[in-house]
């Protein structure tokens, strides 16, 4: 099985999530991106708008 | 992590693989139509005179979860990413433009798990007023946010046949016209979330989305020019726009550059980090205006580009007329090189031009030369601080606002009103003859101001106070530094017994500086006076407020001997005149749970300490001017455990007068103790010292049946035996207790003061008998 998980058949499975799946994928892309970036400005003057867009490239 | 995604072949470039994620970076909409909505509301608030009571209803929860980020604030993010999707999939189901993709068929069932969880995301560890309505809010916005987008979207299909107009334009109509409105409206979690958090998210979406696209993106022909002029064209507007508004704005506060270039390069990331607040409260709070103003100006671009593209070609005209507006100035003529006041005022462009209109209009300082700081009108201000600051000059207190509301203790909102407070009450004493005309002809206050607010009628809540200080120590600014910040307050005198330091008093908060406290009085005409003058120096300064029916706030302690304090108490009793106390640690916001709780404790002994360094003025150092370290510093500890235990007799005192070389001319005792009984029950021993080189225990302690609690001014601390927990004070106890002051002294409701000067003259008589009973024991 695990041989057969080749990044082709990965992009699929992760293609044909169902609705929860995308919701969680897409939740956890974000979120943490926003939370590291205000983590990375905390006590410092700078926006974490920045660093957001660091990560999100 | 777009390029990532890509690069490691999880999916293609524009990250078909993960729609949602494409889904929320077409939300911009969203977050923005809330901009819109409060920019209308600051605008209305602006150019209406209408000034509204700060929101006080939710105290956010500031511990933090993650690094970085509060507890409330990573709910407002959570929340954010469901409203938007939640709203985005409820507006093109309604529309009908659900894409036809395999998420397109689960767009119902995402509009409902993302509104109702928007919905009941709420931070249980946030204090709010009322948490029913506060919920009944969120639905009402998120209610308006969609009616909005989908009027937004309809307006624009109907006009298209006519014109090209999108969707957004008409957004941006509806909701700022509806912001205008409804300016009152108290912000609920819809707004709130999407304010802080709206923007980072949408932003985060499109960043991996537009990441994903980087390697394609180099491999275009040309792009690599189209990049680096985007970087470039970035950097050059981002700096050589902040260049110019410095300039011409004459202002170096980042609350000023930082909205004024969100709203004129209509900026995506500097609006989030605006609205997110992370250039400041002020800067959040002016961002929507700044991202408002720009947006009209696109009435006129957005109609040039859908005609140039009806023509398949750009209308040369009109183009050319509209960017010839952007650099004119306000009366439509093309501002001149030249020198003045009337060139300062009038140039520039877009958004800092619309600052200095504001200004300009709103009769507020002209600005001075860079440096040399022009004074005498600030106490006109009505409220709002948006023309004075931005014309602030540089080297004037460059971000001082911005630093201290980030860090400091006051960042937590102002309270402005008590709940439940009854509207309509304008006058709480008897006011002189003439009273008005008198300040016309003075012309304290302009006619036109005058006009307004009787024309709006004995709305209480809008009214602005005129208050004056007397004083000009450490604790006059420490007043006035809250006082500024005051929406509902104007300051219009000082006085102290050295004039230049009243007038530069006056130089730095406004008003007129005096000498004389009778001439202050009658010639500012103040409704409210705050007393901040060594303990030696009441008296005559109590009996002129009482005299012309003026409201008073006094610093503790009342006096340095007990004979004046008991005179002015009967002054005020024989008048009823209104008079609050200085007795800070009431109001600190870590003794509300401790109130509720103090009745069911058994309190067995008290402890208190003030144990410090001796204070360097020389009216200190002397018990005639002074009134002594118990009188003066320890009366604050001995206040607190009356407040909480009930009034105490003296058991006994000592307070031995021993020689100090540092203080050879000093007759305070370097060290003081007193045992107490109170009429609850517990005994107390209360110690004081000003022998040491800095502040050691400032503090007191409660020894209760199996609870011990500590109170000092950061916080109380709990300990059972079992488990210790801490209350951390999170609003500035100065703030609360002036904030009370002035809504007593507005409502006519003594009740809202932290503390009556009654009740302080039982404090007072307590310190003054503790020393008289030291004074008698053998030494």
């Amino acid at each position: 099985v695990l041989e057969a998980a080749t990044p082709q058949v990965l992009m699929q499975e992760i293609a044909h999530q169902h609705l929860f799946n995308q919701f969680w994928l897409t939740l956890f892309f974000v979120l943490p991106m926003v939370l590291v970036a205000r983590a990375v400005v905390a006590g410092s003057r700078y926006s974490a708008i920045l660093i957001i867009v660091v990560f999100g490239c | 992590m777009g390029y990532l995604l890509v690069a490691s072949g999880v999916s293609e470039p524009g990250l078909a693989d993960f729609p949602m994620l494409g889904m929320v970076a077409q939300t911009t909409v969203i977050a923005l139509a809330v901009s819109f909505f409060v920019g209308g509301q600051e605008l209305r608030r602006i150019f209406g005179r209408r000034k509204v009571p700060v929101d006080d209803s939710v105290t956010y929860a500031t511990d933090q979860v993650v690094f970085g980020t509060g507890r409330t604030q990573l709910v407002f993010i959570t929340r954010a990413f469901f409203l938007l999707i939640g709203i985005e999939a409820l507006v093109r189901v309604v529309l009908g433009t659900v894409p036809d993709t395999t998420l397109g068929r689960y767009y119902p069932v995402i509009a409902y798990m993302g509104l109702v969880i928007a919905v009941i995301l709420i931070d249980n560890k946030a204090a709010i007023a009322n948490k029913r309505r506060y919920l009944a809010k969120g639905v009402q916005e998120m209610g308006a946010i969609t009616v909005v987008l989908i009027l937004g979207a309809l307006l624009a299909q109907w006009i298209r046949p006519l014109i090209a107009l999108p969707q957004i334009f008409f957004v941006m109509l509806l909701a700022a016209g509806l912001g205008a409105l409804l300016y009152r409206w108290r912000h609920g979690p819809a707004i709130r979330c999407l304010l802080f958090a709206g923007i980072p998210v949408v932003l985060a979406a499109n960043f991996v989305v537009g990441g994903s696209r980087i390697g394609e993106a180099f491999t275009l022909t040309g792009m690599n020019a189209v990049l680096a002029y985007g970087f470039f064209g970035q950097v050059l507007w981002m700096f050589g726009g902040i260049a110019l508004l410095i300039l011409i704005g004459r202002t170096a506060a980042v609350r000023n550059l930082g909205p004024g270039m969100a709203g004129s390069l209509s900026h995506a990331g500097l609006t989030g980090a605006c609205t997110a607040g992370d250039l400041g409260d002020t800067a959040a709070k002016r961002a929507p205006i700044m991202i408002n103003i720009p947006f009209f100006g696109h009435v006129f671009v957005f109609s040039i580009l859908a005609v140039s593209i009806e023509r398949d070609g750009l209308v040369v005209w009109p183009s050319l007329l509209v960017a010839g507006a952007g650099g004119g100035d306000h009366d439509g003529r093309v501002a001149r090189p030249g020198s003045g006041a009337r060139r300062r005022r009038t140039r520039g462009e877009g958004a800092d031009a619309v600052l200095v209109r504001l200004a300009a209009h709103r009769r507020l300082r002209r600005p001075a030369a860079a440096g040399r700081v022009r004074h005498g009108h600030r106490g006109r201000l009505h409220g709002h601080e948006l023309g004075p600051v931005a014309l602030r000059p540089l080297r004037r207190h460059p971000g001082r606002h911005g630093r201290r509301r980030r860090g400091g203790p006051d960042r937590v909102r102002v309270r402005h009103a008590l709940p439940g407070a009854p509207a309509g009450v304008l006058h709480v004493r008897p006011r002189h003859g003439g009273r008005r005309r008198h300040a016309a002809r003075a012309g304290l206050r302009p006619r036109r101001h005058r006009r307004g607010r009787r024309a709006r009628g004995i709305a209480g809540r809008e009214r602005l106070m005129r208050v004056a200080m007397i004083g000009a120590g450490g604790f006059a600014r420490r007043h006035l530094d809250v006082l500024e910040r005051l929406d509902d307050a104007t300051i219009v005198g000082h006085q102290a017994r050295r004039r230049d330091a009243a007038v530069a008093q006056a130089r730095r908060y406004g008003g007129e500086g005096f000498d004389d406290v009778e001439a202050m009085l009658d010639r500012t005409r103040p409704d409210a006076v705050w007393i901040t003058v060594p303990p030696g120096a009441h008296g005559a300064l109590e009996a002129a407020c009482i005299d012309r029916r003026v409201p008073f706030f006094v610093e503790k302690p009342l006096a340095a001997d007990l004979e004046t304090a008991e005179r002015i108490a009967a002054a005020l009793d024989r008048t009823g005149g209104l008079a609050a106390v200085g007795y800070h640690w009431r109001a600190l916001d870590t003794l509300d749970e401790l109130r509720a709780r103090i009745a069911s404790l058994e309190v067995r002994l008290v402890r208190g300490s003030w144990h410090g360094a001796t204070p360097p003025p020389r009216w200190w150092q002397r018990r005639e001017s002074g009134g002594g370290q118990i009188v003066e510093q320890a009366t604050h500890v001995l206040d607190l455990a009356r407040h909480l235990l009930g009034e105490a007799e003296v058991l006994a005192a000592s307070a031995p007068l021993t020689a100090r070389a540092a203080y050879p001319d000093s007759d305070v005792a370097p060290a003081s103790a007193a045992l107490l009984r109170f009429e609850r029950g517990p005994i107390g021993s209360f110690t004081a010292t000003c022998a040491l080189g800095g502040a050691a225990e400032i503090e007191l302690t409660l020894y209760a049946e199996g609870l011990h609690v500590v109170i000092d001014q950061g916080s109380v601390r709990y300990d059972d035996g079992r488990v210790r927990s801490e209350v951390r004070a999170r609003i500035d106890p100065v703030e609360r207790e002036d904030v009370g002051f002035l809504d007593a002294v507005r409502t006519g409701d003594a009740a809202r003061v932290w503390c009556s000067y009654g009740d302080a003259l039982g404090t007072h008589r307590l310190t003054t008998s503790i020393q008289a009973f030291a004074d008698q024991a053998p030494r």
